[in-house]
């Protein structure tokens, strides 16, 4: 890359604002709540370094709880939307560009909602005498709790982002060469064949970054799993907010930040690296 | 080998594409271990032709038959029938080894027979040492070497080559045709390749097939393609630049002749027109000098451009109104000449290609 056009200091400069902007409203406080995690003084400056709040929150079996329903939960997400999502992109490539865009159009629209709208329109789908449960019991079948649980996080979670997760499987998916599944079909694969050999190993690198997205997003989510799920299927964003809001104890909210963001980076590293590795397997030339 | 019983049989195919017919009533019969050329401008139905044969697309009308069997409502996966893409179309995600091992696998071969296969077809095309390298590691040349591997190690009855050169450079491009035709030599598999490069089709083809505007106009070996072009369409294709055209005459002598211009040109003894004629004279067979020579038909013209291209020469000369294009090898005598330069032009009437010989 020794011919590439030199700018200079220019790209520097004119991204400064945007560098400063992130350095000091992004960085520092960010850095200041990880150094609170750490610190005995309470709701403010002083005090020294500690680790009894570390050791507090993992000697409670409900926090625990808390941080291996949010992971699980996320996890339960990524999964549904990849599976329901997958078809989908599928579909998206053997229709015109016109017809494909019209269909993006409609799975990107409820992002131009607000979540608190969206989720509070699935209350009255899932609420214990909302539609879906009048409908089964006109129909003569019990009523079936899908809210104020973890079913109904997961339902609301995937219903969020699935369209995130169509959108990152569309760019491998309409990527990969129709000669490809025809010299496929021609030297033998059935279609089953051509979707298991073919297909579903060139569109890892979108498969793996929507699951990083939607597992981040998941995991990182307050509305809906509030709004859906309540004090019966609490997950971390919830507890930071009682703790910092209702609790006062900021000490412990900044620990369980902390220790979400290093989860969250580490389940999104990992992602990054396969993606990183079944990307340049499947780079096309 | 070339007079082998029938291979693939197309029989009035026809395809159309939203009211365009793109392949038009299209029967080709094909002996076993042939290798045939479909040659033609793009659009003209060759690569429509060769995917129905493959079993991309269903024809609207017309039977396919691959040794002797109908082959129409066979999928592509069981037809025998093994294609080279033009992009090579090769498994990005897989090593060359497991690319050409895939056909093998899917037909479900033990395996101890699939490495056997895959080796002896990374063999033949001169590859065996690249087994575990990934298709973006390889040049161009090599993966269109790898495509070919992939299509052979499946025993295939009949080979598809759709424009498997057209994304090589020049030189690439004549190596590979060699190799293409010494590949052919020794596996004996029937092929049937698609171009729209005469030189690339003339070279490798036992058998040309013309194709223009989804029919068939002429389906005969090179020599008889560029010697005998049975429409006007095949001798412009295949590069009969130099075409004279006019009324039936005989001359003082009684010797068939035609009208051209202000002059009379000597025509074959062939000649089999009637009323009007229309023939071709080959560029290499056109000949020019400050002298007249001693040939039937020989006219004054005016040099209009002379091309050194270091063994030959290419000279364009003006009759009247009509341009005449010649090549010939760089004499000391041609390269004296200049342009605009009084030369005459010259030709034997035994060298004129008679077309549409029959019709009018």
């Amino acid at each position: 890359m020794s011919d590439r056009t030199n700018l200079g200091w220019t790209p520097f400069l004119l991204s400064l604002p945007a560098l400063l902007f992130l350095g000091l409203l992004f960085v520092l406080p960010v850095a200041s709540l990880v150094l609170v995690g750490f610190s005995s003084a309470k709701l403010g400056a002083g005090g020294h370094f500690t680790l009894k709040v570390y050791a507090g929150l993992f000697a409670d079996p409900r926090e625990a709880l808390m941080m291996w329903r949010t992971l699980k939960l996320s996890f339960i997400t990524t999964a549904l939307t990849l599976v329901l999502a997958f078809p989908v992109a599928l579909y998206l490539r053997q229709i015109s560009p016109r017809a494909r865009m019209l269909i993006s159009f409609v799975l990107i629209s409820p992002l131009l909602t607000s979540v608190v709208v969206r989720t509070l329109a699935w209350v009255i789908l899932l609420a214990p005498r909302g539609l879906v449960n009048a409908a089964l019991v006109s129909l003569g079948i019990d009523p079936v709790r899908l809210i104020y649980n973890e079913t109904g996080v997961v339902i609301g979670l995937t219903h969020v982002f699935f369209g995130y997760m169509v959108l990152s499987l569309m760019t491998s998916v309409l990527k990969i060469d129709e000669n490809l599944l025809l010299a496929a079909n021609n030297l033998g694969a059935s279609n089953w064949q051509v979707l298991t050999k073919i297909i579903l190993p060139l569109s890892l690198p979108g498969m793996l970054a929507g699951s990083v997205l939607v597992f981040s997003m998941s995991a990182s989510s307050y509305a809906t799993p509030l709004l859906l799920g309540g004090n019966s299927a609490k997950v971390v964003a919830m507890e930071i907010y009682d703790l910092t809001i209702n609790y006062l104890e900021w000490n412990e909210a900044a620990a369980l930040a902390t220790i979400m963001f290093v989860v969250i980076a580490m389940v999104v590293w990992g992602g990054t690296r396969l993606a990183e590795s079944g990307r340049r397997r499947a780079v096309f030339e | 080998m070339t007079n082998g019983p029938e291979m693939l049989v197309l029989r009035g195919i026809t395809k159309s594409f939203a009211g365009a017919t793109v392949v038009d009533n299209l029967s080709l019969s094909i002996r076993k271990g042939e290798f045939v050329s479909i040659l033609g401008p793009s659009g003209c139905g060759k690569t429509t032709t060769l995917r129905i044969v493959a079993g991309f697309m269903q024809p609207d009308r017309g039977e396919l038959l691959l040794g002797g069997e109908r082959i129409d409502n066979v999928p592509s996966h069981r037809r025998g029938a093994a294609m080279v893409f033009q992009n090579y179309a090769l498994f990005p995600h897989l090593t060359v080894f497991d690319n050409v091992a895939f056909g093998p696998r899917m037909h479900k071969v033990p395996r101890a027979e699939v490495n056997r296969k895959v080796e002896k077809a990374l063999e033949l095309v001169r590859l065996p040492q690249l087994g575990s390298r990934y298709p973006r590691q390889l040049s161009g040349g090599q993966q269109q070497r790898v495509a070919l591997a992939r299509a052979i190690a499946l025993d295939p009855k009949l080979l598809l080559l759709d424009e498997p050169l057209s994304n090589l450079d020049a030189k690439l491009r004549k190596e590979l045709r060699a190799e293409f035709l010494e590949i052919h030599r020794l596996s004996g598999i029937t092929t049937l390749f698609v171009t729209h490069d005469i030189e690339e089709a003339f070279s490798v083809s036992d058998r040309v097939a013309v194709m223009n505007h989804g029919r068939l106009e002429q389906f005969d070996t090179p020599v008889a393609i560029y010697t005998r072009p049975r429409t006007r369409f095949v001798a412009d294709f295949v590069g009969h630049a130099n075409i004279v055209e006019g009324p039936l005459v005989c001359d003082a002598t009684g010797a068939p002749s035609l009208q051209f211009g202000g002059a009379l040109v000597r025509l074959p003894r062939s000649a089999s027109a009637r009323i009007t004629g229309h023939f071709a004279i080959p560029s290499h067979l056109l000949s020019i000098g400050a002298k007249a020579p001693d040939k039937e038909n020989c006219f004054p013209a005016r040099l209009a451009s002379l091309a050194y291209l270091g063994p030959t020469v290419q000279f364009q000369v003006r009759i009247a109104d009509h341009t005449f294009h010649g090549e010939a090898h760089a004499s000391a005598d041609l390269l004296a000449l200049q342009q605009d330069d009084e030369v005459y032009v010259s030709w034997r009437s035994a060298d004129m290609i008679e077309i549409d010989a029959g019709a009018a």
